[in-house]
């Protein structure tokens, strides 16, 4: 089965969670721009760190056998530096009409101060100007209050809530989320947030409708097979095929392919990746037997 | 250098290729970009020919391919999508007098097909020897198709880089595997100094047990040196490894026509 992980921060993570990745099903992923684990102090930090995403790291997923895209947006956390912000929404129209980019994203709020509102809100303009969808960041303080908030400042803006993401949900936050139209996204952590086996009642609950399953794996304690994990836990508790295709590939694809930017036949077409022809010793090989990989998703099962 | 007849020429020929609604699309948007004033908006223009323009890549007849190589020597070296091509109308309607801030700063943001594009275009432009430095970096790159887009079928290299980073491209092309004989002009880019680092390059292969690309011995005939010879009366050869090195030995450094090289590598 063809899995989607649709918020991965690949590149904090190795070649070999790459190729368990594809072992395990994975076919595309989605990498959010976010916060690097410390403040960057320039925009020069931000313009790298964005062209990586557009650049070496789309490439480096391709030779493993995964579609990679990502979504560009100037994070809450590092909204609170004014300054630097004020630099950073000047060049994300550059970014945001890259080919590959699926959204505005993760915005939201960190501590909710006025600073982070005021660059949510230029960036929900900035979705608009692009006819992107949104990717939603949701506090992990004050999360009931700062989860509603988001969503009003959304529609205040006057932007349609079936094409935005709101992320990092737990068991109260998805009925709100849902509710109101949105998409729920829920992030599966081996320790903290959310549980695989909670995410197991949850599909139990609410069914599949507008709920997706990611890892957000990054650089802290996380796991990058997430999603297949989760997929294999409800398949073992009796959840329908249907219900673990929806929440684990095709809500990802249906709410980001809206940018026009995120089509399945980017990867159900064979592709063979052959790593010698592409590399010899000198890029993401390092001495060791080029593998050819023979890559194929398979079309949808239902 | 390309001419502004030849720009022109390039932008009718790739006009044809486009479907009315891209056509529009292109004229509106290299209309704007050509005026200084409003110039600033090739970035985004750039990127979004991706939205706009189908990734086809469309095909040439006789005349038209005679027509892109009499501008573009190699263009027929490698493939040039439809984006591609409607990128290089974009860059070559950039005012030369500031189109080197503009698109050197464009360089440091752009995706993976986006330096494709721009690392393909660069010849066409009226002061294509400007971005000299540019292209050498763009060497340096370890995305194979990045490299291959300044390698494979593109008359920038041989035309306007120094001997230094003519042979930085030549002997990095080995290292990341890329097939040598498409690279435009490669017979005349031949020296001493690339020659003298490929035959230590092949000493070095082999005391490690390792193979070399046979088309390595194309930029080394004419250079080929006593204490390499020497190797080769040490070690046994099969097949077309054989056959080159037989070759090599007879003409005693006179040169190996190009057809036998083509021919060798296309049929590896």
């Amino acid at each position: 089965m063809n899995y989607i992980d649709p918020h991965i921060h690949m590149v904090s993570r190795t070649t070999d969670d790459y190729e368990n990745m594809r072992a395990a099903g994975v076919v595309a992923v989605i990498e959010p721009a976010f916060w690097f684990g410390q403040a960057r102090t320039n925009v020069g930090s931000f313009k790298d760190y964005f062209s990586t995403l557009v650049g070496w790291e789309r490439f480096r997923a391709s030779q493993f056998g995964i579609k990679h895209y990502c979504t560009i947006g100037l994070n809450s956390k590092e909204a609170n530096n004014e300054a630097l912000a004020e630099q950073v929404i000047e060049i994300l129209p550059e970014f945001l009409a890259k080919e590959g980019v699926v959204a505005v994203g993760e915005i939201g709020y960190d501590d909710q101060t006025d600073a982070e509102d005021k660059y949510f809100r230029q960036q929900l303009e900035l979705a608009k100007d692009f006819d992107l969808p949104v990717m939603i960041h949701t506090p992990h303080r004050d999360k009931k209050n700062g989860t509603l908030r988001t969503m009003d400042v959304i529609e205040e803006h006057g932007i349609d809530p079936n094409s935005v993401v709101i992320d990092h949900n737990n068991e109260e936050t998805v009925k709100w989320v849902r509710d109101r139209g949105y998409w729920a996204a829920f992030t599966i952590y081996p320790k903290t947030k959310m549980s695989k086996m909670r995410m197991v009642d949850i599909a139990k609950q609410y069914g599949s409708e507008k709920i997706i399953v990611d890892s957000s794996a990054d650089w802290g304690v996380s796991d990058p097979l997430s999603v297949p994990k989760t997929a294999a836990l409800m398949r073992e508790h009796g959840i329908p095929e249907k219900d673990i295709h929806l929440t684990c590939y095709q809500n990802a694809l249906t709410v980001y392919g809206q940018s026009g930017q995120f089509n399945e036949s980017d990867w159900i077409n064979e592709t063979i990746i052959d790593q010698a022809d592409l590399l010899g010793g000198n890029s993401v090989l390092r001495g060791q037997e080029a593998k050819k990989i023979s890559f194929k998703g398979t079309q949808k099962e239902d | 250098m390309v001419s502004k007849q030849q720009q022109k020429e390039f932008i009718t020929l790739v006009s044809t290729k486009l479907t009315s609604k891209e056509l529009v699309w292109v004229s509106t948007k290299t209309a704007i970009v050509s005026d200084i004033e409003t110039s600033h908006k090739f970035k985004v223009f750039f990127s979004l020919v991706a939205r706009f323009i189908s990734s086809d890549n469309p095909s040439w007849d006789k005349n038209e391919t005679e027509t892109m190589e009499a501008i573009y020597p190699g263009f027929s070296k490698s493939i040039w999508s439809k984006q591609d091509l409607v990128r290089a109308c974009l860059m070559i309607a950039l005012d030369p007098g500031i189109n080197k801030p503009l698109l050197l700063s464009f360089f440091e943001i752009a995706e993976m097909k986006e330096q494709v594009a721009l690392y393909k275009g660069l010849y066409l432009l009226e002061n294509a020897s400007s971005f000299r430095n540019q292209v050498a970096e763009g060497i340096r790159t370890n995305m194979v198709n990045v490299f291959d887009a300044i390698a494979s079928g593109n008359p920038y290299p041989k035309t306007y880089l120094d001997e230094d980073a003519w042979n930085q491209l030549i002997l990095k092309s080995f290292f990341m595997d890329r097939k040598l004989y498409l690279i435009q002009y490669v017979d005349q880019g031949k020296n001493e100094n690339l020659a003298n680092m490929l035959q230590d390059y092949v000493k070095e292969r082999w005391a490690a047990g390792r193979q070399v690309s046979l088309e390595i011995w194309r930029m080394i005939n004419g250079y080929l040196r006593e204490d390499i010879k020497a190797l080769f009366s040490k070690r046994t050869f099969e097949g077309k490894e054989n056959e080159v090195v037989t070759k090599l030995l007879q003409q005693n450094n006179e040169p190996i026509p190009a057809e036998f090289w083509d021919g060798m590598a296309s049929t590896n």
